[in-house]
């Protein structure tokens, strides 16, 4: 009996010794900061890989790891507003706790998140701006990711053992070791058509209004209210030509229930109207990301509240905007 | 504790480790605290249940082995039905038979509500209520001797490894192996660990893959149509398989590791070629236990044809039920017991036709049959997995309809995009089903774990590291936690 006891607990231990080095491998290199103690591989790498691979794991294990009192929340669309300028602007320290491809429940989780994770420090949130758009509101546009994370940050071995991590080790390591840069660049020209064509149909071609999305906005917008939380929404541009897939699909009618709706939230700032921005191809990287120069102009008509381009949306005016 | 948790993980080496240290007389101690540990750490109070049922039984058992006539001995298989059942019907069945009434009532205006239970229901109940009364059962009809040892019949009414999901144990085959003295084996450890590995791969990796589409659509049926949820039933026929398989691989594969046989459950059942084959297939253990103990002492087939099929009836209506308290289970066995009638009632003209055409031992014949079984089956799944009667009836309504749709991929996408899944994943998910059924191929002729023993060391160790790698990273570990038949 000793000797397959012996004979068994040896195999067992050559056959876990891969996993034993994987263990110490993510420990190491630890790309989305987890455990944050090792600091073998640079910031800038994980901002090439983590960040970009799965930015909603990497940005709520960022701010878990450095919370601040002052949130910006929302999509991709929201990653290229500046936070030097906000911080400048607002003398306050702001984080960007964006997901690619969030879709609007999962905004709403991200707000939660922020909030409970704030509460741990004993601190409280103080501003919070939540980017959106009409695409996202559509009982389609639903994914439940933010509860992955959680999940994850509660539990080690769920990150250790995580298709993220091993495909951004697997990035880390050939940018470190072999200086492979993981950005892999877009032809602008073919990207736009794709957005239109593909992304857009996407977004429009099937549309449900969403059931519950406008009671748990209420719910963000009341516990801010309760808690002296500067909310604000901002209506992020889509240039006109994905903004004519929705005419295509004929949603014009649901785009102004969205908008009467979100105005009964809080301060709305909409920047998807027809406008300089909007008619402008310049302006964007895609049809659905504005760039670096107009992100920051937006964000200095919001933080310095002298609005241009961007307009305030109250419930009466809603549609005259829209029809502008 | 769940299997597919990491308190698992540690609770059954340290456990193994203990139950080979002590001495062999001492070993169902070791048992009935894991075992009670096990079943506590998902409720603390429940184990009443088990205790009342494991009292009541043992006391039965004894007081009938004292008695030699049968007519004695009826009172006390008696008390331990009653007991059994009783506790099975008060936590499971009466809120149903109470809203069933109720509905019953308002329809002749008869203004009475029958009040209902806000109870949790036991986790097993149905599985250790059933393989205990087995044994009262087979001690009244003096298949098998009483048990003395209290411990060890507590052992064997709430042995961990498959208390809350079976196999369902008889007391003739599982009893007596308390009593053996079980050394540490290398090789049954290994095959033990080989079983479990196998397990785990298909509940975490495919099972629980499949559930995230499967609960998508079928918790909210009516935002689909067309082949969302025809590929929605498919999956989730492989969901339930894989998942209550897995489950049983794993109760199967710890048991073995301490040196424990329980009873194979599942036999590649979608291979099946008719409806009775499947069901020598399927959860083995429960079928088996429904033909000795409810479709034998109806008379079985040895009755006149209308009462033969009118017991296969009643059989599967109840073994309907047995899964849940709702008529989705119900028509479910309902239909199981229709098929097997209609399968009886049209074997001879069949036979008859099969010997004109000649075509009855062709391979086209063979793949036919499996395919009929299997859409048969799968038509079956939907009320079983339906959350109520309207649902099972749209989607059996909607099923067929919208297909051409899906005339691209596009289309496809944004339907699955809307459960929060890749079409990658749909991809992913239907090769992992041909994994699983290339290794159920491959079983037919014989265990693949023994093949695999024949190939060179290098062979073994990337067959055990692609499982354990799949189960490690191809798992939706967050986003599904629970075995399907912990319900029942």
């Amino acid at each position: 009996m000793k000797k397959d006891v012996h004979k068994i607990l040896k195999r067992i231990l050559l056959f876990s010794t891969p996993f034993m080095i994987w263990i110490f491998l993510v420990m190491t290199i630890d790309p989305f900061n987890y455990f944050n103690i090792s600091k073998l591989i640079e910031q800038k790498v994980k901002d090439r890989s983590s960040k970009k691979l799965n930015s909603l794991m990497y940005n709520c294990i960022s701010f878990k790891n450095n919370p601040v009192q002052n949130v910006i929340i929302g999509d991709s669309r929201i990653r290229k507003f500046p936070i030097t300028v906000i911080q400048n602007l607002s003398g306050e320290e702001y984080f960007s706790l964006y997901s690619n491809a969030a879709k609007l429940n999962e905004i709403i989780d991200l707000f939660w998140y922020a909030e409970k994770t704030c509460l741990n420090e004993e601190a409280k949130l103080k501003n919070v701006l939540i980017g959106l758009n009409f695409n996202l509101y559509n009982k389609y546009a639903y994914a439940d990711r933010v509860h992955d994370v959680k999940e994850i940050l509660n539990n080690p071995f769920l990150y250790i053992f995580n298709a993220s991590t091993l495909e951004t080790i697997y990035l880390s390591l050939k940018y470190t070791l072999f200086g492979i840069d993981p950005e892999i660049l877009k032809d602008k020209n073919f990207f736009w058509k794709h957005t239109v064509d593909k992304v857009a149909t996407d977004h429009y071609a099937r549309y449900v209004y969403p059931d519950g999305i406008l009671e748990r906005l209420k719910e963000i917008s009341y516990y801010c209210d309760e808690n002296s939380i500067n909310l604000k929404i901002i209506i992020v541009p889509h240039h006109q030509d994905f903004h004519d897939k929705l005419i295509e699909y004929g949603l014009e009618e649901e785009e102004i229930r969205f908008k009467r709706e979100i105005s009964e939230i809080g301060r709305v700032i909409d920047f998807d109207y027809p406008n300089e921005i909007t008619r402008n191809p310049n302006a964007f990287g895609d049809p659905l990301h504005t760039t670096e120069s107009i992100s920051t102009q937006m964000i200095k008509e919001i933080f310095s509240d002298s609005l241009i381009i961007g307009r305030d949306l109250h419930k009466d005016s809603f549609k005259i905007r829209s029809i502008d | 504790m769940l299997f597919n948790s990491l308190q698992y993980i540690v609770f059954f080496p340290i456990v193994v480790a203990i139950f080979f240290s002590l001495p062999q007389k001492k070993r169902w101690i070791l048992l009935l605290i894991a075992s009670y540990y096990f079943y506590m750490c998902w409720r603390v109070d429940y184990i009443l249940l088990i205790i009342i049922s494991t009292l009541v039984d043992y006391y039965a058992g004894i007081k009938m082995s004292k008695e030699k006539e049968r007519k004695k001995r009826k009172p006390w298989l008696l008390l331990s039905i009653i007991v059994n059942l009783g506790i099975l019907f008060g936590f499971k069945y009466f809120n149903f038979l109470g809203e069933n009434i109720n509905i019953l009532f308002d329809q002749f205006n008869i203004f009475y509500n029958v009040q209902f239970f806000d109870l949790l229901l036991p986790v097993g109940i149905s599985f250790y209520t059933f393989q205990t009364l087995s044994y009262t059962i087979d001690v009244y009809n003096g298949k098998t001797p009483a048990q003395k040892h209290l411990g060890i019949f507590a052992v064997y009414v709430s042995f961990f490894p498959q208390l809350v999901a079976g196999p369902i144990e008889r007391s003739k085959r599982l009893l007596p192996q308390f009593f053996k003295e079980h050394e540490f084996s290398y090789k049954r450890a290994r095959s033990g660990l080989q079983q479990m590995m196998w397990g785990f791969f298909k509940k975490v990796v495919i099972a629980d893959r499949l559930a995230i589409v499967v609960d998508g659509v079928y918790n909210n049926v009516e935002s689909y149509s067309g082949l969302v949820l025809i590929i929605a039933t498919i999956f989730f026929a492989f969901q339930i398989y894989c998942d209550f398989s897995g489950y049983s691989d794993i109760a199967i594969g710890s048991a073995r590791v301490m040196g424990f046989e329980l009873m194979d459950n599942f036999k590649r059942p979608y291979f099946s070629k008719s409806i009775a084959e499947f069901w020598r297939r399927w959860h083995i253990s429960l079928s088996t236990w429904f033909r000795d103990y409810l479709y034998i002492p109806l008379g079985g087939n040895r009755v006149v044809k209308w009462r033969w099929y009118y017991n296969l009836f009643v059989t599967f209506l109840i073994s309907g039920l047995w899964h849940g308290a709702a008529w989705t289970f119900i028509t479910w066995g309902a239909l199981h017991g229709t098929y097997l009638i209609i399968e009886i009632l049209l074997k001879k003209p069949k036979n008859y036709i099969l010997k004109k055409i000649k075509i009855e031992h062709t391979f086209f014949y063979k793949i036919w049959r499996v395919a009929i079984t299997f859409f048969l089956v799968v038509f079956a799944w939907i009320f079983f997995r339906a959350n109520s009667m309207s649902d099972a009836i749209y989607i059996i309504n909607h099923m067929f309809i919208d297909v051409s749709d899906y005339n691209n991929f596009t289309a496809m996408q944004i339907k699955f995009r809307g459960l929060g899944v890749g079409f990658k994943d749909i991809i992913l998910s239907i090769l992992l089903i041909l994994v699983m059924e290339t290794y159920n191929l491959y079983e037919r002729n014989g265990d693949v774990w023994e093949k695999l023993q024949n190939k060179p060391k290098w062979v073994r160790w990337c067959v055990y590291y692609f499982i354990i790698i799949s189960i490690l990273f191809l798992s939706p570990f967050t986003r599904v936690d629970n075995f399907i038949y912990f319900q029942f």
